[in-house]
């Protein structure tokens, strides 16, 4: 079942994927010597991380067809919920016998970040999209867009506003040094990131191909009147997917935060990572957006360490805007409105 | 009366289609509604199955209104709409979109026994239980939207078009399931036609609608006589 899937995906993926990843594996395989395992740690971490707010921004546009531009504000929600529950904790990383709280209170933020997350969520779609949805007979794409930009705006400087522009940040997560991993020296807080992102990651297929709720969203993305002629509740779908894919991207923010303070505008980096990611594997294909957001990572990393730091945007965008000429509909090659299919 | 619609307008935004549709379904009757192109037959339809709603009006099933209800609350109540476009879940198999057909029933055994039901009624899909919904033939499809309509366990059930695009043996198949329904489950069946024909010989009663008004009812057999019907309908 499984492997049927990947070999499905990888006919999908076709040719450019091929060569992009021979490329990939070769310049990394070229650096194995010395930094590979680095590297490697690196993608991986950062796959994760962007695995998260992509699938997000995929499923909404999959299901309601909203093109999500303040995805990255909702991260920026997660790293301030997560900086408020962590930082009173910060003391008992230094003290001799910390106790269980200290890894109870990055497990808290994490909690309450896709908490607020889901929150937003349900609140964005309640008093956004549900009034525009009964207002908006074409155009529908454009005016909810820009909606989003709107709404990104107002949470910016809504931060600036009550909480200042400054950093706020915490040290780290977790007490101890770095992680031993067949010789790369990995962080706990980068270990922890990485084992929440992949759980949710699981929780979220899970949930989508396993219940009764997320088989739902599934059948919205495909047909909307379908499933109201089955009897899907349809507004209960559109806020429901809203939330989650909200959720994921504080989730994302809060397991983040030892890297990323917050700050107004720390979402701008999300926002257009995962739009590239969702751009290249076609938008609102979830499966796709998880893979891709390891390509991007991979894009990424190899930029920094081969290019230079300052390169980590544009040499990644040169690439996806080099993808979409030969193959506009992505690499999965979905149309656009996609399917979200597991 | 089981269900019927009570001087109902409907249209789309400020335009009006349907004006003082009054239609009267027994249970257990099957009924149809023909009419030329662009009349408001789909209209009528979507208007009882809640994705549109009405103006004025009433549409009352087993005595309660529901007229204006959400299409996924008349699903819930037994009213059961297989429109023109089907609305299939294209990337889903023949055996999921079943299954989501029967959303509304939380019981597992009924939507097994459904299941078996449904598979016997129509070999086809049973033999292609695992194809993608969109992969499949016209004909294929149009028994899966039925099929799929049928997994809610409904009580009424509204077909558009059953013979659209189908060739005169696929219709005759997609008909004679409608009959055994209509006879073995004691479901209540109102198709809209272009074959009037076919469709007045198979049905019980049935309504003639011009211009969004229903200009003629009665006896199937009846309607098949009537010199005006021959006329504009049959090409006699
Ligand atoms: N979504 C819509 N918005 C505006 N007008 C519509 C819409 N859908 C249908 N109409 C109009 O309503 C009228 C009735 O359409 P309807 O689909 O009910 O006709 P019909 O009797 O089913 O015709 P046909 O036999 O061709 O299927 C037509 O004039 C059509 O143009
Ligand atoms: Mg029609």
């Amino acid at each position: 079942m499984i492997i049927k899937k990947l070999v499905d995906i990888w006919k999908k993926t076709g040719t450019v994927a091929c060569v992009m990843l021979l490329v990939c594996l070769a310049l990394t395989l070229g650096s194995a010597i010395t930094r590979g395992p680095y590297l490697l740690v690196n993608v991986i971490s950062a796959g994760c991380m962007l695995s998260l707010v992509a699938m997000g921004l995929a499923l909404v546009f999959g299901v309601m067809n909203i093109g999500m531009f303040a995805h990255g504000e909702m991260f920026m929600i997660g790293t301030l919920v997560a900086y408020f529950v962590a930082s009173p904790f910060q003391n008992l990383l230094y003290e001799e016998h910390p106790g269980l709280m200290v890894y109870l209170a990055p497990l808290l933020a994490v909690l309450a970040a896709g908490a607020v997350g889901f929150v937003v969520g349900v609140l964005v779609e309640l008093l956004l999209f549900r009034p525009l949805r009964k207002r908006t007979k074409g155009n529908w794409v454009m005016n909810s867009f820009l909606l989003t930009v709107g709404l990104g705006i107002i949470l910016v400087n809504g931060h600036q506003i009550i909480f200042g522009a400054n950093y706020k940040a915490i040290t780290k997560y977790l007490p101890g040094g770095a992680v031993d991993i067949l010789g790369v020296y990995v962080s706990p807080d980068r270990l922890a990131a990485i084992i929440i992102s992949f759980l949710v990651v699981i929780g979220f297929w899970l949930f989508m191909s396993k219940t009764r709720l997320g088989t739902a969203v599934r059948a919205v993305s495909q047909d909307e009147t379908g499933s109201l002629m089955v009897g899907i509740d349809l507004p209960l779908i559109f806020t429901l997917t809203m939330a989650i894919s909200c959720g994921l991207a504080a989730v994302a923010g809060a397991t983040l935060h030892f890297m990323y303070p917050s700050y107004p505008s720390v979402g701008l980096e999300p926002t257009y990572l995962s739009w590239f990611v969702v751009i290249l594997v076609g938008l609102g294909n979830t499966t796709g957006a998880m893979i891709g957001a390891f390509m991007v990572a991979l894009f990424k990393v190899l930029t920094v360490e081969y290019v230079g730091s300052g390169w980590d945007h544009v040499v990644p965008t040169a690439l996806i805007m080099l993808i979409l000429i030969f193959k506009p509909s992505g690499i999965f090659g979905s149309a656009v409105r996609s399917k979200v299919d597991q | 009366m089981f269900l019927k619609t009570e001087a109902l307008d409907a249209g789309y935004g400020f335009l009006q289609i349907l004006r003082d549709v009054n239609i009267c379904l027994e249970e257990g009757e099957f009924s149809c509604l023909l009419g030329p192109n662009g009349t408001g037959k789909t209209t009528t339809l979507k208007t009882i199955a809640g994705l549109i709603k009405p103006m004025k009006g009433k549409v009352i099933f087993n005595g309660q209104e529901i007229g204006g209800l959400a299409g996924n609350k008349v699903v819930q109540k037994g009213v059961v709409y297989v429109s023109e476009a089907l609305n299939l879940f294209t990337n889903m198999s023949v055996h999921d979109n079943l299954l989501m057909g029967a959303f509304t029933v939380k019981d597992h055994e009924k939507i097994k026994k459904r299941l078996d039901y449904v598979y016997d009624l129509f070999q086809r899909l049973k033999q292609r239980h695992g194809q993608l919904a969109g992969t499949m033939s016209g004909g294929e499809r149009k028994m899966l939207a039925i099929a799929r309509g049928l997994m809610s366990y409904p009580k009424v059930i509204l077909v558009d078009e059953p013979s659209f695009g189908l060739s005169p043996q696929m219709t005759d198949v997609v008909f004679d399931a409608l009959d055994v329904l209509n006879r073995e489950q004691n479901l209540t069946v109102l198709v809209v036609e272009q074959n009037a024909t076919k469709t007045l010989e198979a049905t019980k009663n049935g309504y003639v609608m011009e211009n969004g008004v229903i200009v003629m009812s009665g006896a199937s057999k009846d309607l098949l006589a009537d010199e005006g019907i021959q006329k504009t309908y049959l090409g006699l």
